[in-house]
């Protein structure tokens, strides 16, 4: 069978560092704006679960991805901002469930099998398994908020706004976007208006981050 | 109605994918206006993006170039380790350059600004050479000394 030539098309062009450099520079205002949302959206609610994280870091992370080769660039499939966007959703997919399932590095030789007084001491496998939740996960999570109360808290947030109010209860319901919006006959941009409208409410109440759940 | 009718079909983080999705669909024209209805000083806002984003991008670089000089002084370092290869007397030293200037092109025209080849002095033979090891005139042969050992 003859095989097909390999032609490389200008679509399988990967922009280099220059090109990044050049779409940084020509970002739009509007465009800025909406990368500026999508990075500190996504640090906001990594809070939660990833302390400290800021939209400089996730910068600092897209980057990375992009010019170490991770991620390639072809911008005669997607544009910057689309590119971008996605990334920014897979870190933060990424890091939340990195911080569910923390690893600990911790080598059986460097731990000392003896305490100051010469009494043997757990080794890490028998630490490990120990299913307890240690002092500090105790005091936490005696001082969290049970899921339902904090839906609660965020139901009262939206008091005043019938229609925030309104599909926020259909989620709870387990209503998916695209029913609430035929049910509710609003176009896409009626309710995407209405959300980042709840997301607003959410980051005024809670500016540091979501509160622990227990 | 039960309490179990009551209970949410959503979890946390289902309600913040609902949320992000909200900005991934809006276009960037709608949210610089509600940004704007908001009072947010949405010029600086764009200016700190992109100079955030060219910071990330210039930190990235300055730490590709500084792994890039690592290699290069470890190459340097293997470079000059390779003087020890030279041989040990001095007669063999200039042997070494006589033959290999008229049997290697880069070591002629190296050695090429000495007059009188024959002569140069001991300690300029060994500095010669030093040079042209450096400079990889010798790493063929290297090679071959090493692949033979």
């Amino acid at each position: 069978m003859k095989e097909k030539a390999q032609v490389k098309t200008a679509t399988d062009l990967i922009a280099g560092p220059e090109e990044v450099r050049q779409a940084i520079g020509s970002l739009t205002e509007a465009e800025s704006v909406k990368l500026h949302r999508l990075s500190e959206g996504a640090a906001y609610r990594l809070r939660r679960r990833v302390f400290g994280v800021d939209g400089k870091e996730i910068w600092n992370e897209v980057v990375r991805r992009v010019l170490g080769g991770q991620r390639h660039w072809k911008p005669q499939k997607i544009d910057f901002v689309g590119f971008l966007a996605g990334i920014i959703k897979s870190i933060e997919s990424e890091w939340r469930e990195q911080a569910k399932h923390p690893e600990t590095p911790v080598l059986e030789a460097d731990l000392p099998e003896t305490n100051s007084d010469g009494d043997s001491m757990p080794n890490a496998v028998q630490q490990a398994a120990d299913p307890r939740p240690n002092p500090e996960q105790q005091l936490i999570e005696s001082a969290a908020l049970t899921q339902e109360q904090l839906f609660q808290q965020i139901e009262e947030l939206f008091s005043e706004d019938s229609l925030a109010a309104l599909i926020f209860s259909e989620w709870q319901r387990g209503t998916k976007g695209p029913e609430i919006m035929k049910a509710l006959d609003l176009c896409r941009q009626e309710y995407d208006t209405a959300v980042r409208r709840m997301d607003r409410a959410i980051q005024k109440r809670w500016p540091e981050g979501m509160p622990y759940v227990r | 109605m039960s309490a179990d009718t009551n209970r949410s079909k959503m979890d946390l983080e289902a309600l913040f994918d609902n949320l992000a999705e909200a900005d991934e669909h809006a276009s960037p024209e709608d949210l610089l206006a509600e940004a704007r209805a908001e009072g947010q000083n949405t010029e600086q806002i764009a200016s700190n993006v992109k100079k955030t984003l060219l910071d990330a991008v210039r930190s990235f670089e300055q730490r590709k170039l500084h792994a890039a000089r690592t290699i290069y002084r470890t190459r340097s370092t293997e470079l000059r380790c390779r003087r020890f290869v030279l041989p040990a007397t001095a007669v063999e030293r200039r042997k070494l350059l006589m033959d290999a200037s008229t049997s290697n092109q880069r070591v002629a025209k190296v050695t090429a600004r000495f007059r009188d080849l024959k002569g140069i002095s001991d300690e300029d033979v060994q500095s010669a050479l030093e040079d042209l090891m450096e400079l990889g005139a010798f790493d063929d042969t290297a090679e071959q000394s090493n692949d033979g050992n």
